[in-house]
């Protein structure tokens, strides 16, 4: 059985990416890892089917190709890792916050119950005010969508609300919130030497501030001479 | 033949459930030392003697990994 031997240092790739680019070859080789001193893992690739010296060769180039790739994919995981959670969080929290679909409800074009009074014979008919007046079409009021039945509880129930969105979790919020404020304040560690300049103090939005400034400022003491102040009613 | 699992590298679980797979293979005896797991293989079955070594380091690299 011939194969390869890489040693691999652990502080340049970590221990999860070696892990893995093992497993990428573990139908091609058996693979042994064996700890050597100055954290270095050595790794051996018993090849499982004979193999020439130029393909040993490529596979050894593949095997620390897949180290690399994995290393770097672990790092990216690890960097995204905030932003991933607070996209997963939220997707949690809206699917949460949906009004459940109502439970009573059927399905497309099922036929609305016809409500039989019986008649001056004792035979039942079918009441006269369970079929509304054709209507043209194009509703304008935008009820095309809705069945006869639900049409005529739309035209005599009155107005509801609209459905309130059922309570968040209180965790996941607070979950949320945190994570919020991490993005927050890494967001701000992003200019260390503090060349940024923020865009009120740029030259270009002065000027054009200049006019909205003026109105704001006579708005504002429109305001002020309106209304009371606070502290004199004290 | 003996094989050598480092404790650091691999976790003792996978190389107990290894045993348990590969029981009907072969006979497993492991002895634990601080830094290393060591594995003695018996009574192979035949015809399996060369790949049972490799398939059985596999499975607990696999196992490990799960693990971590």
């Amino acid at each position: 059985m011939t194969g390869i031997q890489c040693d691999v240092r652990t502080t340049v790739y970590p221990l999860e990416s070696i892990y893995a680019a093992c497993y990428a070859f573990i139908d091609r080789a058996y693979i042994r890892l064996d700890e050597r001193p100055k954290q270095t893992i050595r790794v051996t690739l018993d090849v499982k089917e004979p193999l020439g010296k130029d393909a040993l060769r490529k596979l050894e180039g593949d095997f620390r190709n897949e180290l690399l790739h994995h290393a770097l994919r672990l790092k990216v995981s690890v960097s995204n890792q905030k932003i991933r959670e607070y996209i997963v969080t939220r997707a949690l929290l809206s699917a949460q916050a949906a009004p459940p679909p109502e439970a009573g409800t059927p399905p497309d074009e099922l036929p609305a119950p016809e409500v039989r009074q019986p008649g001056p014979d004792g035979e039942p008919v079918a009441a006269p005010m369970a079929l509304p007046a054709p209507e043209p079409a194009g509703e304008p009021d935008g009820k095309e969508h809705l069945h006869r039945g639900q049409r005529d509880e739309a035209h005599l129930a009155p107005a509801q609300p609209p459905a309130q969105p059922a309570p968040a979790d209180d965790a996941l919020t607070r979950e949320i919130q945190k994570l919020l404020a991490e993005i927050d304040k890494g967001g701000e560690q992003e200019d260390p030497l503090g060349i940024v300049a923020p865009w009120e103090e740029s030259p270009k939005s002065a000027k054009a501030d200049e006019g909205s400034v003026s109105k704001a400022k006579s708005s504002s003491r429109k305001s002020k001479s309106a209304s009371p102040q606070k502290g004199g009613r004290k | 033949m003996k094989l050598k699992f480092s404790s650091r590298l691999y976790a003792k679980r996978a190389v107990l459930d290894a045993m348990r797979r590969y029981d009907r293979f072969a006979r497993f005896k492991i002895t634990e030392t601080p830094r290393a797991f060591h594995v003695e293989i018996s009574r192979v079955r035949e015809g399996l003697e060369d790949k049972l070594p490799g398939e059985f380091s596999n499975y607990v690299l696999v196992s490990t990994r799960e693990a971590a």
